[in-house]
């Protein structure tokens, strides 16, 4: 069962309008999707906040647009407090969507235990998947890890029925190494330059030549 | 050895002002845990190493930090006891500028306890306040 959630149509665009409605307690929104004309609508901030609490990725509408819609894109502000704007998409029952599911790991692996470092190089992929089973993460069992080793997203253990892997399946997504901090230390101590090269060399003559006549 | 540009169009910068927020770079993108600026201000380049420093020493290799921030202007100073005028004076340090919400530092590979104690220390060595940030979805 999903969120509902009551929208009304709008008619003032523009940034101002847009910021006078976020002090009201609304949000902006734009419905698209399925060749139809895209609706500029604005929903209630608390009850979008809520939904998006509790995980919800579709939506149905009610109001000035009705059916369901995907979250397409929710815009925060910088501190990740507020939510500043909605994409919604259209979608149909049993229809298959795009979407960019997390990936979390899970268990403890062979290799850290020996020392290694666990690196998640990849922290979410692109699934198409049926609307009703869209899952809020998906999972990599790092348990038989060793070092060296890596993990793809071949290896994701609850992929849903009928989900199809759209990013590269052979990309790494997990993997463990040997730390190298002494390496880095090193690095750091090198190069010790003075002061930077200036690009604009003529004008840096120039300079030069005043301040000796001076 | 602290962080510098390596070439540079001019060798002095103006002064400039911080406004408004971060609009980019305020985001844990590498790491699971990051260190985000709640003020703007000028972090130099030896702070910037020192926090990398205090940090390293602190995982032991255990993880990874990420450096999100790098000192591309240079700050002047006119030495004391000189009178006023005779131009701007020469480049003292290298600063990075902050505006708020951008994350200075990430972690990642190691236990949300551990990130916690790594990043107090890191955020001691600070001259602005920073908070502990999570990565979002």
């Amino acid at each position: 069962m999903s969120d509902v959630l009551k929208v009304e149509s709008r008619k003032s665009f523009g940034k101002r309008n847009n910021n006078r409605l976020r002090r009201s307690g609304r949000l902006p929104a734009i419905l698209y999707g399925h060749g139809e004309e895209p609706v500029s609508l604005s929903l209630a901030s608390d009850q979008i906040q809520a939904s998006l609490r509790h995980g919800a990725k579709v939506v149905d509408l009610d109001g000035a647009a009705s059916g369901k819609a995907l979250l397409q894109e929710v815009q925060w502000d910088t501190f990740f407090h507020q939510v500043l704007h909605v994409d919604l998409l259209r979608v149909h029952a049993g229809e298959k969507v795009t979407i960019d599911v997390p990936i979390e790991l899970r268990g403890e692996s062979v290799g850290a235990r020996e020392g290694g470092i666990i690196e998640q190089l990849i922290h979410s992929i692109e699934i198409e998947v049926a609307l009703d089973v869209i899952p809020e993460k998906l999972h990599l069992s790092i348990k038989n890890l060793g070092i060296d080793g890596h993990l793809t997203a071949k290896d994701i253990i609850d992929l849903p029925p009928g989900a199809t892997i759209l990013s590269d399946e052979d990309a790494m997504i997990v993997h463990c190494v040997m730390p190298s901090a002494e390496v880095e230390e090193e690095a750091a101590e090198e190069g010790a330059a003075a002061e930077p090269e200036v690009i604009s060399k003529g004008k840096a003559d120039e300079e030069e030549e005043g301040e000796e006549k001076e | 050895m602290a962080l510098m540009p390596k070439r540079v169009k001019h060798r002095k910068n103006q002064r400039g002002r911080i406004k408004g927020n971060a609009t980019r770079g305020q985001r844990v993108v590498f790491g699971e845990f990051g260190l985000q600026a709640v003020e703007g201000g000028w972090v130099s380049a030896q702070t910037i190493e020192a926090g990398r420093v205090a940090a390293t020493q602190y995982i032991r290799g255990e993880g990874r930090l990420y450096v999100r921030v790098f000192p591309h202007k240079s700050i002047t100073s006119i030495p004391l006891e000189t009178r006023m005028g005779k131009g701007k004076g020469e480049p003292e340090f290298w600063a990075a500028v902050i505006r708020p919400g951008t994350i200075l530092y990430e972690l990642g590979g190691v236990a949300e306890a551990a990130a916690k104690i790594c990043m107090a220390r890191l955020a001691h060595k600070m001259p602005i306040r920073v908070r502990l940030v999570k990565r979002q979805g």
